[in-house]
């Protein structure tokens, strides 16, 4: 079971080799196991899980059944999720048992995929390590010292110890991409539209979309199919059709172009990680693409663009807790602005607050053409750059991390530090374009990986070049030696 | 940024800002203005701003309620309810 892909689950499934039961109880064993060590999840929905497999496995397993029925996921806590606790990783959700399911939420219970859980993550998605959480910090399953990433950390933990097979996440500036780099898994951050938004709790709405990870392109293949698609519901889900990702995964590589932005593979990068990249280029070469240097100009404004954006609507959006209608709500208020001020100051952690003044600060009169609106200009630049860079070829390849993963409290205390691990992933939010990172390599016995970058609503060329890499490669396969077993 | 400009930012966000944090919070906030302003070497002047990364318009529906009452599910997350009432602090003497 720990070396099974999903495709290898539905078959055996399918076969009668084993039953939803079997495999959701396998999992819920290993998270019983391990997950007091990495803290990968916040709850634990082992009877409903396991109601859910009772229900699938009553229903025969065919070819019209859906791939995905039966076989359990990990779903990261901001998705909202009926009759279950639902907190984001805030003291300010803590008491938050949803009312309603989220759009991706619905359409996996709707195919019977059990849910085993619901994991950790930063505060509110807002942080690069998992350690913002009101639940204490996730620990990296390669090294236990060390940060998972964030803030889908819990997700890519769980999946990097094979707590569950496959799981969900959201990047709203790297959150699926550099946790699953850093844990040595496989994430796809899709076009921004491509998923619903629908009951995925708000961070900047211009950036959040949800995602998969797993530990293979060709399971994320699987996963996105399922989460994939128009929803009314969410006015920003685009009315794209969604193509079969499975279904041209082995398509050949030979003449596609890969762009290699020199921007992004300047002095500055780590020579393990440059190097890790080169040689998964010689690999794309050995499949037959091409190769073009190419040009981002505009990237360097990428990070500060980004977290004036992200704050500006992480302040706005974060009005609506306000200690009245749901949430935390302080003792004994005086009055309604002691209500409101004590319920948000107690109620959201350190780093949430910073970006709330922040963000406050950027919108405020006075402020607000310095930088709301330049940032909002610089943004097209940025785009711009990038949909000119992808004329000339198919995905664009990058770093994901500046670092392997970083020791647990080494930049908790120092924001900017902190955001400067996302300087390589951010701008593809800002473009809303889709990016897959993949795991490529160890250094110093921590794992590293790439990011392969599309054109929008190109999914399907993202996974197809990720499935064929891994085709020829094993580092997607390594698993530490505690969970070995 | 001093105390007075901390606490009308505090004020206006809604965040009680007690003031043994504020040298802090100050010195914090400081830092990443300083890294944001980096954004002043864009030259964006004659540049349309962009809030859509898709060039997509909204999408309207007809007025009409597609959804039944939630009402009563979403009243049982509230902290203090009475009588279908949100409860809060006395407003009016």
């Amino acid at each position: 079971m720990l070396d099974l892909s999903l495709h290898g689950m539905a078959q055996g499934l399918r076969k009668g080799e084993f039953s939803s039961t079997e495999i959701t109880r396998f999992f819920l064993d290993r998270i019983a196991q391990h997950n007091q060590t990495l803290n990968a999840f916040i709850t634990v929905t082992a009877e409903q899980a396991l109601r859910c497999a009772e229900r699938a496995d009553k229903t025969s397993y065919t070819d019209d059944t859906h791939p995905l029925a039966g076989i359990p996921f990990a779903h990261k806590d901001i998705f909202c999720s009926e009759g279950v606790l639902t907190s984001c990783g805030s003291k300010m959700l803590h008491n938050f048992i949803s009312p309603y399911d989220a759009t991706v939420t619905a359409k996996l219970k709707q195919i019977q995929m059990p849910m085993l859980g619901k994991t950790n993550m930063d505060e509110f998605a807002m942080g690069s390590s998992s350690e913002t959480s009101f639940y204490g910090a996730v620990r990296n399953p390669w090294d236990y010292d060390c940060v998972p990433g964030g803030s889908s950390g819990g997700a890519a933990a769980a999946i990097a110890a094979r707590l569950a097979p496959c799981a969900t996440g959201s990047d709203t500036g790297g959150s699926i991409r550099q946790p699953a780099v850093l844990c040595g898994v496989t994430g796809m951050k899709p076009t921004y539209g491509r998923v619903s938004r629908y009951g995925m709790v708000a961070f900047a709405s211009s950036l959040d979309q949800g995602g998969v990870l797993a530990r293979s392109a060709q399971d994320c293949a699987l996963l996105l199919q399922a989460i994939a698609g128009f929803d009314a519901k969410d006015s920003t889900s685009v009315e794209n059709p969604v193509p079969d990702y499975s279904e041209t995964l082995n398509r050949n590589l030979k003449g596609k172009r890969i762009g290699v932005a020199k921007e992004y593979f300047s002095d500055e990068l780590n020579t393990d990680i440059a190097r890790s990249i080169e040689q998964a280029l010689d690999v794309f070469k050995h499949l037959g693409c091409e190769i073009v240097e190419l040009n981002l100009p505009s990237l360097a404004l990428a990070t500060a663009t980004y977290y004036i954006i992200a704050m500006a609507e992480c302040s706005s959006n974060l009005a609506r807790y306000d200690g009245v209608r749901y949430g935390y709500r302080c003792a004994q208020a005086t009055d309604l602005d002691d209500l409101y001020t004590r319920s948000r100051a107690e109620g959201f952690g350190a780093e949430v607050q910073r970006r709330i003044l922040i963000g406050t600060y950027v919108l405020s009169a006075g402020y607000y053409d310095a930088y709301y609106l330049k940032a909002q200009k610089a943004r097209r630049l940025i785009r711009d750059d990038f949909l000119k860079a992808l004329n000339r070829a198919d995905v664009l390849i990058a770093p994901v991390s500046p670092t392997t993963a970083f020791k647990i409290g080494e930049k908790i205390k120092d924001p900017v530090m902190m955001y400067l691990s996302d300087i390589y992933t951010v701008a593809i939010n800002l473009a809303g374009l889709p990016a897959i990172a993949l795991p490529a390599g160890f250094i110093a016995g921590k794992p590293t990986g790439l990011q392969l970058i599309g054109h929008h609503f190109d999914e399907q060329s993202l996974l197809c070049f990720g499935h064929r890499f891994q085709q020829e490669t094993d580092w997607h396969q390594s698993l530490p030696d505690e969970f070995n077993q | 940024m001093d105390s007075q400009e901390l606490n009308k930012l505090a004020s206006l966000a809604r965040l009680k800002i007690e003031p043994s944090e504020q040298d802090a919070l100050s010195a914090s906030l400081q830092d990443v203005l300083k890294f944001i302003e980096h954004l002043d070497l864009a030259e964006s002047e004659a540049i349309e701003p962009l809030a859509h990364p898709l060039d997509v318009f909204q999408r309207l529906r007809a007025d009409q309620p597609d959804q039944p009452d939630q009402s009563q599910q979403i009243k049982t997350v509230a902290p203090h309810m009475q009588e279908g009432f949100y409860i809060v602090p006395k407003v009016i003497d």
